[in-house]
């Protein structure tokens, strides 16, 4: 569709469309591309950040989410979904105690995920922006 | 939710030999799967079914051929330079 000034435009024009499916990709992996209709790929990316995640959980323990030892890796992990800061909370009396290898998997897959489901994110909050700018402005911006 | 997470609360028994480097397996399918959904236009299973799969065996050839020049590294520098510098 063409606007009187010549540039084409996309269907929606919300900017807003790209903070709601940043969010909805952090509240449920894959959130983000469910919210722009696209549920195949949101079906993929769901199913495949919640069995890594849950695979690392399974591996450690939820002892791997550590809020006090490990900060840099909690802050990976919980960028899979907010449900790891309620598990944070869980495991922050140290009851949950993991070490040697399982603890090294448990915190790989566990951080990956969270890490995988950023770039997710940052890719729907990107498809988001695609539509929601005028084609030929994104283009300008693009040159 | 507690009584899901309550069948994690006991690590599994993961020794220090070599097979434990599969592990390294699922998390680089995910790593190929969810790369390629980001990438592809459209997911359609067939095609995406056989981009995932490229990805994954470069991913695993690379690590294994780098996990080679490592080791001849090692075995460079524990027997000819450290033979040299005699310790």
């Amino acid at each position: 569709m063409a606007s009187p000034a010549g540039k084409k435009h996309t269907s929606r024009s919300d900017p807003t469309l790209v903070v709601i499916a940043a969010l909805a990709g952090w509240l449920i992996p894959g959130g983000g591309y469910w919210v722009l209709g696209d549920g195949r790929r949101a079906t993929v990316v769901c199913i495949t950040i919640l069995i890594t995640f849950v695979l690392g959980l399974y591996v450690g323990s939820i002892g791997v989410i550590d809020t006090q030892q490990a900060r840099y890796w909690y802050a990976a992990q919980v960028m899979t979904s907010p449900a790891v800061i309620l598990i944070g909370n869980m495991t922050r009396s140290g009851q949950f105690p993991v070490y040697g290898r399982p603890y090294e998997i448990g915190q790989i897959y566990t951080s990956i995920a969270g890490l995988l489901n950023l770039l997710c994110i940052i890719n729907a909050a990107y498809r988001a922006y695609r539509r929601a700018v005028p084609i030929g402005q994104f283009e300008a911006r693009s040159d | 939710m507690w009584w899901i997470l309550a069948g994690f609360t006991q690590p599994l028994q993961i020794g220090l030999s070599a097979w434990a480097l599969l592990w390294m397996l699922p998390l680089t399918g995910s790593i190929a799967i969810v790369y390629k959904a980001t990438k592809v236009g459209d997911i359609r299973p067939r095609p995406f079914f056989k981009e995932v799969v490229l990805l994954f065996a470069s991913i695993v050839v690379f690590m294994a051929v780098a996990g080679l020049v490592l080791c001849c590294i090692s075995w460079v520098v524990d027997n000819k330079i450290g033979g040299l510098m005699a310790y």
